[in-house]
């Protein structure tokens, strides 16, 4: 990893075919929803995590994969603690494509 | 406009089945994306912050309908119905799908579009003036030479891999529209006392991290010459520019670290030794392309007619639109009609394909089917007649394309920042959002007159707002997006770069302190045509320091 991320993290990334922002879920799969993204807390989870990258990458299916810190909001939901990584994962502030 | 002959027709084509066959490769994993992704590049690809993007070349900005229309359809069957028009006249899809690409690039070849070298360390999109051949204060159309250079730079086998991105601007104007001081090469077609056409040269111009006007290397080189020059600078750049540290590998650290004199004495030196003969345009060349470019065939029309005036005395806001967004033409009895991208709260340059399919069905009806792009993100249609103007200007409005305001304060170039990009520390869009709402009324815009705000969602300068008589940029201070001001900057003959002014501002001040430094300009000014910049170069910037950071 080029730089170590403080705090809980889990993985991002974006589906090769579609370009989609998908985060690394409990199941194993890939999904849109960060609220079902597997959350590291612990210093080996984090590198378990880390280490995963390289192979997730041979898969084939997500490109771009790369860890990001999270917090809980109060409503117990996971937030992006970083503002380009909440933009990323929510999509464009504004109201586009139907002026 | 010009058409593709035979070798471009199938030089895209093969490009876009060399593309298909890519994607393939790399959808099957026999590619990895380490491998993937500067082919993808090659073809205006990227990864942007929700989904790939695709960035379409406008060469120097002039579209057909027929063009605008296909990318409407490509708006609408791959992407969510929309496009952006950005700075450098070109198109981007914020939405593709890697899947759907190769079938796009096929699409566009259909019409003699393509995505080649709209991405890496090549002679990018060749910009020009989006009134060429029509202004009323130009030499000549720069267009035919912006082609010759377009044919000149694809696939240039000495120059398609440089220390970093080349961009070249070209005006055949006084005034100039294309921004040519902040390209890598600035071209200004000149005409010198026997009426021959020549340019001066600028040099070593470029926004980003370390802004610089670009400096003037030659005062007229002649036509013949054009092309043996250009490549004696591309090479004495190819081989001294840096390419250790990314940041310092554009043209203009090189043109700076050596001073202009040394550069100008370098490229000299390679022009002298160079075969000059086998680089300039083959014979005929030029008029061959000249032809494509002849002005259209404009229909004896009457100059200031009477059904205008009415219509403007009867119409305040048809008349507000023709104040701000028709401009002068050649020809008399026509007019350049501006169609504003900027609509009050809206996205500066995104159009609809809706919007698409209306302006390429009004070029054809009023402007000969021409379409051109302009670099302040807006839509122009170049040779209307007079008195075509009202209805051209009825069929604007219901399609939110009539908003009075080039120019003035709400037609502010904006990248497209941290809402889509990838690189971004904060967000441009919603900034431009709301300082188009502050300055809404028209009354007050008109009364503040021409004043270019621009944006940029970070260092990279995308938004021009080096160039802005206000810049703003938007920076990331501790996670929180904060936007820095600049004053006094110039994208015209006049070019300049703006200055900071002090600490910067929330996204949620940025609008209200815009509106502090217009009414301190408004009180500023000695009478109502002295411009932002006039008054800026006579106080200086402590003035407006004052009124901004007074009560902080
Ligand atoms: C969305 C993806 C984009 C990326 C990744 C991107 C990247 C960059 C980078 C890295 C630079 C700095 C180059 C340097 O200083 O060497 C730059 C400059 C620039 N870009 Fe972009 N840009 C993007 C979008 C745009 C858009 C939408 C526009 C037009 C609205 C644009 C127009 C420009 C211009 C005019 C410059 C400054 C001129 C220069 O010095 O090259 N870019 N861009
Ligand atoms: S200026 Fe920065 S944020 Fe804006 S488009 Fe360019 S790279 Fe992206």
């Amino acid at each position: 990893m080029a730089k170590k991320l403080k705090g809980d993290q889990v993985l991002t990334g974006q589906l090769l075919r579609e370009g989609d922002v998908v985060f690394y879920a409990e199941d194993g799969s890939w999904s849109s929803d960060l609220q079902k993204a597997k959350v590291a807390t612990t210093p080996e989870q984090i590198d378990e995590l880390d280490l995963f990258i390289a192979k997730a990458e041979e898969v084939n299916l997500v490109i771009d994969i790369y860890p990001i810190v999270v917090e809980k909001d109060e409503a117990g939901q996971l937030v992006p603690s970083l503002i380009r990584e909440k933009m990323r994962t929510t999509g464009p502030s504004i109201v586009y494509a139907d002026f | 406009m010009y058409v593709y002959d035979d070798f471009d027709e199938k030089f895209v084509r093969e490009r876009a089945a060399q593309f298909r066959d890519q994607v393939e490769r790399r959808l099957s994993g026999q590619l990895s994306e380490a491998h993937f992704r500067p082919l993808r590049l090659m073809n205006g690809v990227y990864l942007q912050l929700h989904a790939y993007m695709l960035r379409v070349a406008v060469p120097y900005g002039t579209l057909s309908s027929k063009q605008m229309r296909q990318l409407a359809m490509i708006a609408t069957k791959y992407d969510k119905g929309y496009g952006h028009f950005t700075t450098r006249q070109n198109i981007q899809f914020n939405w593709p799908k890697l899947k759907d690409l190769p079938d796009i690039l096929d699409d566009l070849a259909d019409v003699g579009m393509h995505a080649i070298q709209t991405s890496g360390n090549c002679i990018r999109n060749v910009t020009s003036d989006q009134w060429a051949g029509v202004a009323a204060d130009e030499v000549t159309d720069p267009r035919p030479y912006a082609e010759l250079m377009r044919q000149w730079s694809s696939l240039h086998p000495e120059f398609s891999y440089l220390p970093r991105k080349f961009k070249i601007a070209i005006t055949g104007a006084s005034s100039d529209r294309a921004a040519i001081a902040f390209h890598d090469i600035g071209i200004q077609v000149l005409k010198n006392d026997n009426g021959e056409i020549g340019f001066a040269v600028y040099v070593g111009g470029g926004l980003g991290r370390t802004p610089m006007v670009g400096k003037k290397i030659r005062d007229f080189i002649s036509l013949e010459d054009l092309l043996p020059y250009l490549v004696a600078i591309l090479r004495a750049y190819n081989l001294e520019g840096r390419r250790d540290n990314k940041y310092k590998a554009r043209i203009k650290i090189l043109v700076h670290e050596t001073g202009i004199d040394e550069f100008k004495a370098k490229v000299e030196k390679i022009f002298d030794g160079l075969e000059k003969e086998k680089l300039r345009a083959p014979a005929g060349e030029i008029e061959r392309i000249q032809g494509f470019f002849a002005l259209p065939d404009y229909a004896s029309a009457e100059a200031n007619p009477e059904s205008l005036s009415k219509a403007r005395s009867e119409n305040p806001a048809f008349d507000a639109w023709v104040n701000r967004n028709v401009a002068e033409h050649k020809q008399a009895g026509y007019a350049i009609a501006n169609i504003s991208l900027k609509p009050i709260a809206g996205i500066p340059g995104d159009a609809t394909s809706e919007q698409m399919n209306l302006v390429a069905d009004l070029a054809e009806t009023y402007s000969f089917s021409e379409i051109r792009v302009s670099h302040e993100q807006n839509l122009v249609l170049a040779h209307v007649k007079e008195t075509d103007l009202f209805e051209l200007w009825q069929a604007l409005v219901p399609a939110g394309l009539a908003t009075a305001n080039i120019g003035a304060i709400t037609d502010m170039i904006t990248c497209p920042g941290l809402d889509y990009c990838a690189l971004a520390t904060a967000r441009s869009i919603p900034v431009a959002q709301k300082i188009s709402e502050k300055f809404a009324d028209q009354k007050r815009q008109e009364e503040i007159g021409d004043l270019k705000v621009k944006i940029s969602g970070c260092i990279n300068a995308c938004g021009h707002h080096h160039a802005g008589h206000i810049g703003i940029l938007g920076l990331n201070k501790k996670g929180e997006e904060y936007y820095q001001i600049t004053l006094g900057g110039s994208g015209d003959q006049a070019a300049a770069v703006g200055e900071i002014l002090g600490p910067g501002f929330s996204g949620d001040d940025v609008a209200g302190a815009i509106d502090t430094l217009v009414n301190r300009y408004v009180e500023l000014r000695n009478e109502t045509s002295e411009t932002f910049l006039e008054v800026v170069k006579r106080v200086g910037l402590e003035p407006f320091k004052e009124a901004l950071y007074a009560d902080h």
